[in-house]
């Protein structure tokens, strides 16, 4: 297979975003069709490929042999196991179902139809973070021991209406928050063993889950914080709409999701790199934004056309959903989550 | 809208007790719905017997809990009292073999039991009228509550809790959306929650058939009554009297309560939201054929006639066990009904059990097998259409 033949479901703000990436910048692939959603016609005429009515269409293409799915996470059970039965490869956008339950059904149907199936984590792809990721695993600050991050924010950018915001999307909590833990597990290094939250929703009723303060602790004693917030007082704090500081053995990343990345060690802190500026909503094909998107679907394409163990396998898409799980449960009752338990 | 972290559907006992576990366990924002007054269904028309000596290993396992349970409330409601006077579950020559087949469970699961014959039996209660060949299977655990008593009681304790309870609302239908449980609707609008549970006994059905997930479950009327006071009460403990089709135990102020079936009327079906218990009536003349059979029995009762008669409902899955646990095929939906006719006697742990469920997803006892995922939809399509007699669901008293 010379290349991947995809097909994207979903049309709006990712799927374009994944459509110009396998379209414009992806190596050994080619987008077949799009479906899906009330922008799909004119999102398929823009690259010259077919609008399909629905997702059966799609997936009943013997053209296509993969899918990329960007649609809302209520549809992303149903279709996901329609996709693998289907006989498709799977790269899903995150999160990867609003519960654990659902995320075990996809991954059994998947391993059942000996389909490869990711799950989208662009931020591990991005910038600061990706390269703190590497200097972690080059050792530049020892075996990780402390982990804080912060998402903060004065608002959540969705209005009321969208389908992000409709309770059976799971709240903020899910959407943003299985980003966050995965972060902090790919920094850690190790997998996430018990988990204690506080969640609420203190203002806007429409939105759900919008602030929450989890502790985690991992398998190899590493610790971890996360304070995310979309309910900060004007004007929130600069440069903490995503930021992770990292504490080694022998030193310390401060690494600003969409800014500088540091490192702090032997004694004094220097800057390793600095993101350029991103325009999310005027130039959003601009490739400092579309970096971290297109370098993720080249993992999936080559993963399947090199016969390659995932680079983001389903279970890890599991593993946030379960600390997105088990935070929420823990925040009900005020009691700590063992995650083996979900 | 109003958001709930749980909305129970049902002031009942189970209901109720689902909260008070809720509440216990730390989950703050907790709303009951209930069509009528607290108590106003089958809670409050209960026989209120329990035993630990089930048919199954989670039943037993479950009430042995129970009835921990009942003595722990005993001890922190207010006005309630656990009748610990033990429980006898009589059985004639033809349906002991049975029972006698369950008792290697009950040893595997730590419930106690003794043994009677029928000399034991009349040495042991000599104020009442043993027939011959009779077996009695004593749970020295067992014993009853009085409704009228725990049922405001637990509502109390379950306010104080900080649960709030809304009375008079009536849901009409459970709101799901991207295949999830998001709210119900009610008479008084749409109310909003993460966890939806229905604890609402005979109305289940009109509940989940709408959402394409109706349960095999099926309704049977039930009476039971109360005699005035007794000149002298004798000492008896609850007796489930299967020989005779009913039950017998003390009640309060030196009265005696008993219940019977009537094995031949087929299935109540509650056919609208609007259906209340008081619109059931026992059959003509139950109620001396009950004090007739029972006074042969406990001899002391044919000088007090009855004083108060209760009907209600009784709710049999198709296999007998009950149905608790989250409903697989849309999360946030939990469903506890079917208890037999020993809802009463499960209630403290029926609702532990959904507590644990909808707060941590998964119980302290293993209840997989009271799923209501466990039933094809084909039989229960099957079974919902025919229409069964009392004589022929499970056997099953407390």
């Amino acid at each position: 297979m010379a290349s991947l033949r995809i097909g994207i479901l979903g049309s709006g703000y990712m799927g374009a975003t994944y459509a110009e990436c396998i379209a414009r910048h992806n190596q050994r692939a080619t987008l077949v069709a799009i479906a899906g959603g009330s922008r799909a016609p004119a999102l398929a005429a823009t690259y010259g490929v077919a609008h399909l009515d629905d997702d059966a269409a799609l997936f009943a293409r013997d053209d296509i042999d993969a899918v990329l799915i960007a649609t809302p996470h209520a549809l992303h059970h149903d279709q996901t196991v329609r996709a693998a039965a289907a006989g498709k490869h799977v790269l899903l956008e995150k999160p990867m179902a609003p519960s654990v339950a659902e995320c075990d059904s996809m991954i059994a149907a998947c391993e059942r139809a000996g389909v490869t199936f990711e799950v989208i984590k662009t931020l591990r792809f991005r910038g600061s973070i990706s390269r703190a990721l590497q200097l972690i695993a080059d050792g530049a600050i020892g075996r990780v021991r402390m982990i804080n991050g912060r998402t903060l924010a004065a608002g959540t950018g969705i209005e009321e209406k969208h389908w992000a915001a409709r309770p059976e999307s799971g709240g903020m909590l899910l959407d943003m928050g299985c980003h966050n833990f995965d972060i902090i597990c790919a920094f850690a290094g190790s997998e996430p063993r018990r988990i204690s939250a506080c969640v609420e929703t203190f203002a806007a009723p429409a939105h759900r889950r919008l602030s929450a303060m989890s502790q985690i602790s991992f398998a190899d004693g590493a610790m971890a914080q996360m304070w995310m917030s979309f309910e900060m007082p004007r004007p929130s704090l600069p440069d903490h709409v995503h930021r992770y500081l990292v504490v080694g053995e022998t030193g310390t990343l401060d690494i600003d999701g969409y800014g500088a990345l540091a490192l702090g060690r032997d004694g004094e802190w220097r800057e390793i790199w600095r993101q350029p500026p991103i325009d999310w909503i005027n130039r959003p094909f601009e490739p400092v934004r579309l970096e971290a998107f297109f370098r993720q679907t080249q993992s999936f394409i080559d993963d399947i056309l090199d016969g390659r163990p995932a680079t983001v396998a389903a279970t890890q898409g599991r593993r946030a959903v379960a600390m997105v799980e088990g935070a929420w449960r823990s925040a009900l009752t005020g009691a700590t989550v063992e995650l083996d338990t979900i | 809208m109003t958001m709930s972290d749980v909305l129970i559907l049902g002031g009942g006992v189970t209901g109720l007790s689902t909260a008070y576990h809720l509440a216990r366990r730390g989950v703050r924002r907790i709303t009951i719905l209930e069509k009528g007054p607290v108590g106003d269904g089958s809670s409050s028309r209960a026989g209120g017997i329990i035993t630990g000596l089930l048919w199954s290993e989670p039943g037993v396992l479950a009430r042995r809990r129970a009835l921990e349970l009942f003595r722990e409330l005993s001890d922190e409601l207010d006005g309630y009292t656990f009748g610990a006077v033990g429980c006898l579950n009589l059985f004639d020559p033809a349906s002991w073999p049975d029972r006698a087949r369950l008792l290697p469970l009950y040893d595997r699961c730590g419930a106690p039991y003794e043994i009677l014959d029928t000399d034991a039996l009349r040495r042991r209660w000599p104020a009442l009228v043993f027939a011959d060949g009779l077996t009695g299977l004593h749970d020295p655990l067992g014993g009853y509550s009085e409704p009228h008593e725990y049922v405001p009681a637990l509502a109390r304790r379950v306010r104080e809790l900080g649960v709030t309870i809304r009375e008079h609302t009536t849901v009409t239908g459970i709101a799901t959306a991207g295949g999830r449980v998001v709210g119900v609707q009610t008479s008084d609008g749409a109310l909003a929650a993460d966890a939806v549970v229905a604890t609402v006994y005979g109305w289940t059905n009109l509940l989940l058939a709408p959402l394409g997930l109706p349960l095999p479950v099926k309704s049977f009327v039930h009476q039971r009554y109360v005699s005035r006071p007794l000149a002298a009460p004798p000492a008896l403990p609850a007796i489930n009297a299967n020989h005779l089709m009913g039950y017998v135990r003390p009640a309060h102020g030196g009265r005696l309560l008993a219940g019977i079936e009537s094995a031949d009327r087929a299935e109540w079906r509650v056919t609208g939201t609007n259906f209340r218990l008081t619109e059931l009536q026992a059959p003509p003349g139950i109620d001396a054929v009950l004090h007739d059979r029972f006074s042969g029995f406990v001899p002391a009762l044919a000088d007090a006639p009855w004083e108060s008669a209760h009907v209600g409902l009784l709710t049999f899955s198709s296999d007998g066990e009950p149905v608790l646990g989250p409903v697989g095929a849309l999360p946030g939906l939990f469903v506890g009904v079917a208890f037999h006719s020993g809802g009463f006697a499960y209630n403290p742990v029926s609702g532990m059990l959904l507590a644990e469920y909808v707060s941590a997803g998964r119980t302290s006892i293993d209840v997989s097998a009271f799923s209501p995922d466990r039933f094809a939809a084909s039989e229960t399509a099957q079974y919902l259409n025919e229409t069964v007699p009392q004589r022929d669901v499970v056997r099953r008293r407390h």
